[in-house]
């Protein structure tokens, strides 16, 4: 649980700072490195660890945005997507959270195929 | 098995960045015919989501205008922009060539999308960016010159150094801008529509100075009037388009004295008979939507003695708005108004000394020729007796989501582009001549700078002859006391008739003689009455040596401001606030007097009688609450189509010339046993009587469901929409309560109306009231994008912070930057 919380929390830092000056996608390279140097003894767990981090990360900095607008902006591109402008925030996180676990997934699956120990597996 | 789980993770990790990457294009139902579908593209989703480059980045708060400093080494000296509490800039510079450079960088910072998309829609490059939906748009505008007239202005300006400068320190400024400016920060249009924005030139400014050029004198009526006199013949034609409205109230008074010997007009042949029916389909005009009103009083006629101007420019009203405000202070003057963003400086406003405002002038600049090509491929063309070779342009057209260009061919004729082509033998090809493809005075720009800089008449008169087009009544006021209103511009020297309709291009007798001079174009100072005023009315009355037309005078609007201004004394501010937004109009009070004369109320029942009644008591106003204007513009449409039943009937097949409404209500008063009253369609010999009885219980019969209804009214009835500039309706707003005709002061019709509304009062200190709209921000996710609509809709104004200098602490400063 400790290392779950590490990793979310390097991810977060990580992923913030790439994500300032790269393209959306290199929150999910961010992921796979630090999925790639923490040992973990399944990829599921990175998974879950990636996810809940970019989830959090994407969410919240979107949620601050959209609360010290008012949610203005919000409400015309959900009424523009037809998307309730209320699921933006959470889908928003979901996507984050995808790429998020998706990088951190591939990232542990890299290292196992460098680890000699195979008595656990994914 | 390790290196079969990775890659299979890999590829869903790839995969899903490369989805989140693509651009989707989906198919949307249409709201209006559900069984077509429109193509729309959705952003990717990755970049228009992540809350580091979407459109997340575009919420803006308050918080995020933290004052700043940018170094640029060409400056001259240093610039500080105070941003007050509606993010206006107040701009202060050592001089004008910063000022502007600060304003193309602020108008980018607050207007980028704007001043792109509209001098691409000029310049017909919108199917780069939108793909095909663009694409008629792009033809039709090279097609018509835009980006032809736009590079002869470019040449001219080149060769005044003052306008060069300020040109290229505009532009350094934006470019400054959009340098500066990362992805992520780019306005929320561009990562809707998926792309980026271009370096500024002085090419894109003429752009958007064409879109204006095409707004305002690219009114006529040409192909229409030909095909009215072609099928009406001479008798009916002359009476139902008669040029003169007796009642007419000019902008320069009736029997203004012309002290100047008129320019001499050359010898013409008598104007043709109509060409033959035209069919070519017109092209999409602004027609009758473009009005504006402005207005002096002198200090006889106000509370304070001091001169009272006040403008208000009718336009088509979209978010953002046309107009972006601001205030330039240096050591040589100091002035504040509104500018349109694309192009240095401001076009209506006041300095310490005068204000200054215009509306259209709309005398016709615009005629077209018939082309008599000589062979089959349409090379050559017959002019004075001789085989001419045209100009053969290839157009080429880049359309998003298409691998190939498309290509238009375009012939230039002495006369201009012939925009209307057909392959049909008796269809006449027309070739446009028009004054937006003139070469401009190289300092036309100055004009402005001109009337920014003036202290007095002279000043003011001075700048103006630099000015060429759009024509615009030039308003005027000094603060000890002068007033003047110019109808300035180039006006061809026409003879009587011509270029009402499409003439012979065989000839070049059938061409322009020249241009009225500056010293005689329309003018007057100080008139006896008290005021000096225009709605879009005819400049002159019939004696002005010169002949001149349109199809777009006001016939209400100005004789009903003359009337009020005449009438008022002891005038305020607040005074012209509420004429501004004066709702009342002579189109009804004349009309629906004359059209209840002839009603015959016998045949009215008990329900159809209270309608009656209700329209009696009605005092003419269009407010926004009332019924009555539902009812009157219903029942006057009707009465219309009827009256004019031998016009309409030709309305959908070929381009016909409709009657203005002024005639409908003098034929009516005057002689409504005319035939025109006579409905075809009938056996018996209707007169105004019958058709206004039947049309009146037409009228009740359509409303009577809708006038059951509590919350039916006018505004209800109407709609008014401010659409966004690329049309995405969720940065539109929609049915705004809001009362005003486009025949009444507060002209408001549909999506057009006032753009602008300014009041100032001259004096030692200058005080203003304005308001357009919308806000200062093009971002539909800043707080300031619709600042002031809510003002707007109900009539309500802003004091304007016009500061004294930069230590000016009156008002708060929300916000600055310095540039060094």
């Amino acid at each position: 649980m400790k290392k779950f919380g590490i990793q979310a929390l390097i991810i977060l830092i990580l992923g913030s700072i790439a994500q300032y000056f790269l393209p959306f996608w290199s929150i999910a390279v961010v992921a796979a490195l630090v999925g790639f140097f923490f040992k973990y003894e399944n990829s599921a767990a990175s998974f879950a660890a990636g996810t809940a981090a970019v989830t959090l990360l994407w969410s919240s900095y979107a949620g601050f945005l959209t609360s010290a607008n008012a949610s203005q902006l919000a409400n015309q591109i959900g009424n523009l997507f037809q998307v309730g402008p209320g699921y933006l925030v959470p889908a928003t996180g979901l996507i984050g959270g995808l790429l998020g676990g998706f990088g951190a997934q591939t990232g542990t699956l890299l290292r196992k195929i460098f680890e000699k120990d195979d008595s656990v597996s994914a | 098995m390790k290196i079969v789980k990775f890659l299979a993770s890999l590829a869903a990790l790839l995969g899903l960045i490369y989805a989140l990457n693509m651009p989707i294009t989906v198919n949307t139902p249409l709201p209006d015919d559900p069984t077509k579908f429109k193509e729309s593209v959705i952003p990717p989703i990755g970049p228009f989501v992540s809350p580091f480059t979407g459109f997340w980045q575009n919420a803006e708060s308050l918080d995020d205008f933290v004052p700043y400093k940018i170094e640029v080494p060409d400056m001259k000296g240093k610039v500080k922009i105070s941003f007050d509490e509606r993010m206006v800039p107040h701009i202060f510079a050592e001089n004008l060539e910063d000022a502007a450079f600060a304003q193309g960088y602020v108008t980018a910072k607050f207007r980028l999308f704007q001043m792109d998309l509209v001098s691409r829609a000029a310049g017909g490059r919108l199917a780069e960016v939108v793909g095909k939906d663009g694409l008629e748009n792009d033809l039709l505008k090279r097609r018509q010159g835009m980006a032809y007239g736009a590079e002869k202005a470019v040449a001219s300006w080149k060769q005044s150094k003052e306008a060069t400068a300020l040109l290229d320190a505009y532009n350094a400024g934006v470019n400054k801008y959009i340098t500066d400016l990362k992805p992520k920060d780019y306005p929320v249009e561009y990562k809707l529509m998926g792309f980026k924005p271009e370096p500024w030139n002085t090419y894109k400014t003429a752009l958007v100075k064409k879109y204006m050029d095409q707004t305002l004198c690219f009114g006529e009526d040409d192909l229409e009037t030909s095909n009215a006199l072609k099928i009406l013949g001479d008798d009916l034609f002359k009476k139902l388009f008669p040029e003169i409205n007796p009642k007419q109230s000019p902008v320069i008074p009736t029997g203004t004295p012309w002290d100047f010997s008129p320019a001499k007009n050359k010898e013409k042949p008598a104007i043709q008979e109509a060409i033959g029916l035209i069919h070519h389909k017109v092209y999409e005009k602004e027609r009758g939507i473009v009005g504006s009103n402005n207005w002096a009083v002198g200090g006889g006629k106000t509370l304070s003695g001091k001169p009272i101007l006040a403008n208000d420019p009718h336009l088509k009203l979209t978010l953002p708005s046309i107009w972006f405000e601001l205030q330039i202070h240096t050591p040589e003057t100091n002035f504040y108004g509104v500018s349109v963003p694309g192009i240095p400086g401001v076009l209506i406003g006041f300095n310490e000394h005068v204000a200054w405002g215009e509306t259209n002038v709309g005398i016709d600049v615009m005629d077209w020729y018939q082309i008599s090509w000589t062979d089959q491929a349409k090379t050559s063309y017959q002019y004075d007796g001789s085989v001419k070779k045209a100009k053969i342009v290839i157009d080429s057209f880049r359309v998003r989501g298409q691998a190939l260009p498309v290509y238009d061919t375009v012939r230039w004729t002495d006369w201009g582009p012939v925009v209307y082509e057909s392959n049909k033998s008796d269809w006449a090809d027309l070739a446009m001549h028009w004054i937006g493809h003139e070469s401009p005075n190289s300092e036309e720009l100055l004009t402005f700078v001109g009337l920014y800089k003036s202290k007095n008449y002279e000043d003011y008169r001075k700048a103006l002859v630099n000015y060429d087009y759009p024509a615009q009544n030039f308003v005027f006021a000094e603060k000890n006391g002068d007033i003047a209103i110019t109808a300035n511009g180039l006006f061809p020297i026409k003879n009587k008739q011509q270029g009402r309709m499409v003439q012979d291009g065989s000839s070049s007798k059938n061409g322009w003689a020249g241009y009225v001079p500056k010293s005689q174009v329309p003018a007057t100072k100080n008139p006896k009455r008290g005021f000096v005023a225009s709605a879009n009315q005819h400049s002159t009355d019939p004696s002005y040596p010169f002949y001149y037309n349109s199809s777009h005078f006001d016939h209400f609007r100005g004789r009903y401001l003359n009337q009020r201004l005449n009438e008022m004394d002891s005038i305020t501010a607040e005074d012209m606030k509420q004429l501004q937004n004066d709702n009342f109009s002579l189109h009804a009070s004349e009309g629906l007097v004359a059209m209840l004369k002839q009603l015959d109320t016998a045949q009215l029942n008990t329900v159809q009688k209270s309608v009656l009644s209700k329209l009696r008591n009605w005092d003419f106003r269009f407010d926004k609450d009332k019924v009555e204007p539902v009812i009157f513009v219903t029942w006057w449409d009707k009465y219309y189509e009827m009256a004019f039943d031998e016009v309409m009937v030709w309305k959908d097949s070929v381009p016909m010339l409709m009657p203005e409404k002024w005639r409908l209500i003098e034929l009516t008063a005057n002689s409504p046993s005319d035939l025109i009253f006579d409905d075809k369609k009938t056996p018996e010999r209707e007169t105004a009587k019958q058709i206004a009885t039947s049309t009146f219980l037409a009228t009740t019969k359509e409303l009577a469901d809708d006038l059951l209804k509590p919350n039916f009214n006018w505004s209800e009835f109407r709609k008014t929409d401010i659409m966004h500039l690329a049309r995405i309706p969720a940065f539109s707003k929609f049915n705004l309560p809001v009362g005003g005709y486009g025949q009444a002061l507060n002209a408001i019709s549909g999506g057009n109306g006032p753009s602008w509304r300014m009041v100032v009062e001259l004096g030692d200190e200058m005080k203003a009231w304005g308001l357009f709209p919308g806000g200062q921000s093009g971002n539909p996710g800043s707080p300031f994008y619709t600042t002031d609509l809510d003002k707007w809709v109900k009539g309500e104004y802003n004091e304007l912070f016009f500061m004294k200098n930069a230590e000016d602490k009156r008002r708060p400063t929300l916000f600055s930057i310095e540039i060094n």
